[in-house]
């Protein structure tokens, strides 16, 4: 006997095309490889006038200690000796092992036809789910065959890599994990990256009922197209299969649970009757009923609330001449509001009765600010207006030299206001005097943030600055499009979007990025923050809430229309308007609907709130109280 | 400035140390809005036949040959506009290290956490069961182990008490060097005045419980001091495993 066998030290393949094993098998090609064995596609040469093709599995038995490689060739043996009495026609032939020093290898019948986590790569869509049902029925008849076997055997390793389907589209087990046995026990950190196996598997349980769930695992990957190796273990109800692939029928999916289930009793409690509920989903299967005791208790908990359109009564209306883009402010018994019909609004909270109005001559988008008796509003006559809270009439006016969208931030006893002029504005706020300009690229509509003795601000231009209170720029950040969302800040980071989609996090002292977060359209709505959650909407329609420290998003919200305005937390839940023209209430932690109130039109602005109510505007002229 | 201690120990069991630790610090005085920063890593190996101490050594260098040449460049005036976030450049560099596991070290793996500080930011990446912690007046774990253990406790089948004394406790769920693609832990806080970064691996949480932790390093003035006498505790404790820790303490204003 010639020994083939290459010299090395490493577990390396010791197999070259061409090499003939035992005077018998030709190497043709390596097949695959994993962790210490090699799969070979080798022609056996007893047949010379016929291509006969074999599967030669080598497997490499690295322990140093000689006493412990024969029992491991021992163990080896006994298996193959076990392959080699089953006889179903979905397991393929053994047909020849021996060992040759290091090395054992197992021959076994070639399976020309492709595993089914390489259909699954290769197809760009879902698997029709008849295919894979039938694929289920297949494998549990012969599963089934392996755990009545004398002795019986519990296969261990089922998962799509592991099946493969012939060229006749016949399903074939092909490995028997035979190279287990060659894992040296190892002390010290193991990996458990299966994904498919059950909870016991971990502790070193393995029975029928762990193939079951092997089996579930298997069909939830293939129909779910959700690999559960880079998934969390056992975290299934984090992925409903109807959730992710709509054409799943309700009772296979139920079906795939129950197999999944945690606790072995729970699952099918044999491959017979797991097999009887697959057939119902195969084509031309016959519907049976499922009992509702199949439903895991995950499944049947996740019962959205009850939401009401109706439910909601406005404490009060009021309607103005011209559409509300901006934000109302709550401040000693009166609700503030500047319209597009120029004039600010002066109501009563508890009635929505007028008190007084104030006429700008352009119109008033942005969220008025309140020092002592003043309001500050900016409005498109290129004016900041100062308005007396008591008597609506004007305290000073300051010129900037084109249209304000932006909202003053008062602080440190200056006003600061951006301006379509490309300056930010720095304004006494007793006197209306300037105190100073600092030039920027482009009109800033966004509302400044003051904090540290930092001003920060975003920019048309789609820069992000810092300035100090002398109006000198500390750091400047750029993104792709405009930033006219206002930025807010937590854990140290700067927080706001941009029209380019992206929803920034910049370490504020040095406007480094530290994260951002993609969503599918641009952001103009401005960020908020609350329990470590960074909530914001996005023309993509989305109401987002993303974690501030890991930028992990924790729930999104679909609205029917583009979420351009600005979200408020209030005890607990998020209110959010959508260009749907609902207001939207969902809860913070969970996203889930609360309830929603529609009104006439697109909700582009913020709202505020005291502990009763909330007010807000919408572009049907009107503003609405909802009691809370 | 930055002021650290290490320790770097084998444990009584072992015969190798698995374990590698890298630190990097940085400095520069003149017209900058950052002039410090510092790269911390530890690194747990595990695959047996000494692929374990090579993966460990691999992945860590691999990652902070990656993290300096994006960020340090960055950080040196390479790039001003659109450059990557902090999150993409520590993930695209933990993917290097997995790759290059992958394809130099088949069969291996390792654990890896590294903190970036920077600014009065700390950003860390995370797979595996190394942790970092902020110990001050009190020790909060940072952190989230990628262990079977810690997935039980998530979901409520095991208590905690119960984890410390699982069977399994060893069996993690990732690893650097093991899928491709993998997924990485990113999280980032402020520095808070006053306390102390903490990176180790399971060799020192495994025998050493927090509030032990706490304890020995509160006793000590000296990160130095401080990594040496929790190494000394883990080996009194048995010191089953291999002990390496990283102790980082910011002084003045950064």
């Amino acid at each position: 006997m010639t020994n083939s066998l290459r010299q090395h030290t490493g577990g390396t393949a010791s197999l070259v095309v061409g090499t003939t094993l035992e005077n018998r098998y030709l190497v043709i090609r390596v097949v695959g490889s994993g962790g210490m064995s090699w799969v070979y596609q080798a022609r056996d040469m007893r047949f010379p006038s016929v291509t006969r093709l074999a599967a030669v599995k080598e497997m490499l038995n690295p322990s140093k200690d000689e006493a412990v490689r024969q029992t491991a060739v021992q163990s080896f043996e006994r298996e193959a000796n076990l392959l080699a009495t089953l006889n179903h026609p979905a397991i393929p032939r053994v047909y020849d092992y021996f060992t040759i020093g290091e090395r054992s290898f197992l021959v076994m019948e070639f399976v020309n036809g492709k595993d089914l986590e390489a259909i699954l790569t290769e197809s760009n869509d879902f698997l029709p789910t008849t295919m894979v049902a039938h694929w289920g029925v297949e494998l549990c008849h012969v599963i089934h065959y392996l755990h009545h076997h004398q002795p019986p055997v519990i296969f261990r390793d089922i998962k799509p890599s592991n099946i493969m389907s012939d060229e006749h589209e016949n399903i074939r087990l092909v490995d028997f994990g035979i190279a287990k046995l060659f894992e040296p026990d190892r002390k010290g950190t193991m990996i458990g990256t299966e994904g498919y196996s059950p909870p016991e598997q971990y502790r070193g349980e393995a029975g029928p009922l762990s193939d079951v769930y092997a089996l579930g695992a298997t069909l939830h990957h293939l129909l779910s197209r959700r690999d559960p190796r880079i998934e969390p273990p056992f975290s299934w109800h984090d992925r409903p299969l109807r959730q992710i692939n709509p054409s799943v029928p309700e009772g296979l999916d139920q079906a795939v649970m129950k197999a999944l289930a945690y606790e072995p009793e729970q699952r099918f409690q044999d491959m017979k009757a797991f097999q009887a509920v697959l057939a119902q989903f195969t084509e031309g299967g016959q519907p049976i009923v499922v009992s509702a005791a199949s439903v895991a208790p995950a499944v049947a908990a996740a019962v959205a609330p009850a939401t009401s359109e109706d439910g909601i009564q406005p404490k009060w209306e009021f309607t103005c001449e011209d559409e509300i883009r901006g934000t109302p402010v709550i401040v000693k018994d009166t609700v503030l509001v500047g319209a597009y019909d120029n004039n600010l609004y002066a109501l009563k909270p508890s009635s929505g009765e007028f008190i007084w109005k104030y006429a700008a001559e352009g119109g008033l988008t942005g969220k008025p600010a309140v020092f002592e008796d003043n309001i500050i509003v900016g409005s498109e006559d290129k004016r900041v207006h100062a308005v007396s809270l008591i008597t609506g009439k004007v305290a000073w006016t300051y010129y900037t030299e084109a249209e304000v969208r932006s909202s003053p931030t008062i602080a440190e006893g200056h006003v600061f206001i951006g301006s379509d002029d490309a300056k930010l504005h720095a304004i006494n706020v007793m006197y209306g005097r300037g105190a100073w300009k600092t030039e920027v690229d482009g009109p800033i509509r966004s509302t400044p943030l003051a904090s540290s003795d930092r001003i920060y601000f975003g920019c048309e231009s789609g820069d992000c600055y810092s300035v100090d209170l002398r109006g000198e720029i500390k750091w400047k950040f750029h993104s792709k499009r405009a930033i006219t969302s206002s930025p807010c800040e937590g854990n140290g980071l700067l927080y706001f979007g941009s029209v380019d989609s992206l929803l920034y996090a910049l370490d504020i002292k040095s406007g480094w990025a530290a994260w951002r977060f993609r969503t599918n359209n641009a952001i103009i709505s401005s960020p908020t923050i609350a329990q470590g959650l960074v909530i914001f909407g996005s023309a993509d329609g989305r109401i987002y809430a993303v974690d501030g420290r890991s930028s992990k998003e924790k729930w999104h919200f679909e609205t029917e229309g583009q979420v351009t305005a600005n979200p408020l937390v209030q005890g607990g839940l998020v209110y959010c308007g959508s260009v749907d023209g609902h207001l939207y209430a969902l809860e913070l932690m969970t996203g889930k609907l609360r309830w929603k109130f529609l009104t006439g039109g697109p909700i582009t602005g913020g709202i505020s709130a005291n502990e009763e109510m909330i007010v807000f505007g919408s572009t049907d002229h009107k503003i609405y109280a909802l009691p809370l | 400035m930055f002021r650290f201690g290490i320790t770097y120990e084998t444990g009584r069991v072992r015969q190798s140390n698995e374990d590698c630790l890298v630190v990097i610090t940085s400095l520069q005085q003149g017209d900058t809005a950052s002039p410090y920063y510092g790269l911390f890593v530890v690194a747990d190996g595990m695959g047996g036949h000494e692929q374990g101490e090579r993966a460990s050594q691999l992945a860590a260098q691999t990652f902070a040959r990656e993290v300096i040449s994006r960020f340090g460049a960055q950080w040196l005036g390479g790039v001003s506009e659109n450059s990557e976030s902090i999150q993409e450049i520590l993930e695209s560099s933990i993917l290097r290290a997995n790759q290059a596991v992958m394809l130099n070290l088949p069969g291996s793996g390792t654990t890896l956490t590294a903190a970036l500080v920077f600014s009065r930011q700390i950003f860390f990446t995370h797979i595996g069961d190394s942790r970092a912690y902020l110990v001050g007046k009190e020790i909060r774990q940072i952190t989230h182990d990628h262990s079977l253990v810690q997935r039980l406790v998530d979901q409520g089948h095991i208590s905690s008490e119960e984890a410390g004394r699982f069977a399994q406790r060893n069996v993690l769920l990732k690893a650097v060097g093991q899928v491709e693609g993998i997924e990485t832990d990113f999280l980032t806080i402020p520095w808070e005045k006053g306390s102390r970064l903490l990176l180790c691996t399971d060799g020192l949480w495994g025998v050493l419980s927090d509030s032990e932790i706490l304890r020995i390093t509160g006793n000590y003035e000296s990160p130095q001091d401080a990594a040496m006498a929790l190494s000394r505790q883990a080996n009194i404790m048995g010191g089953p495993d291999n002990i390496s820790a990283i102790i980082v303490e910011m002084t003045g204003e950064p």
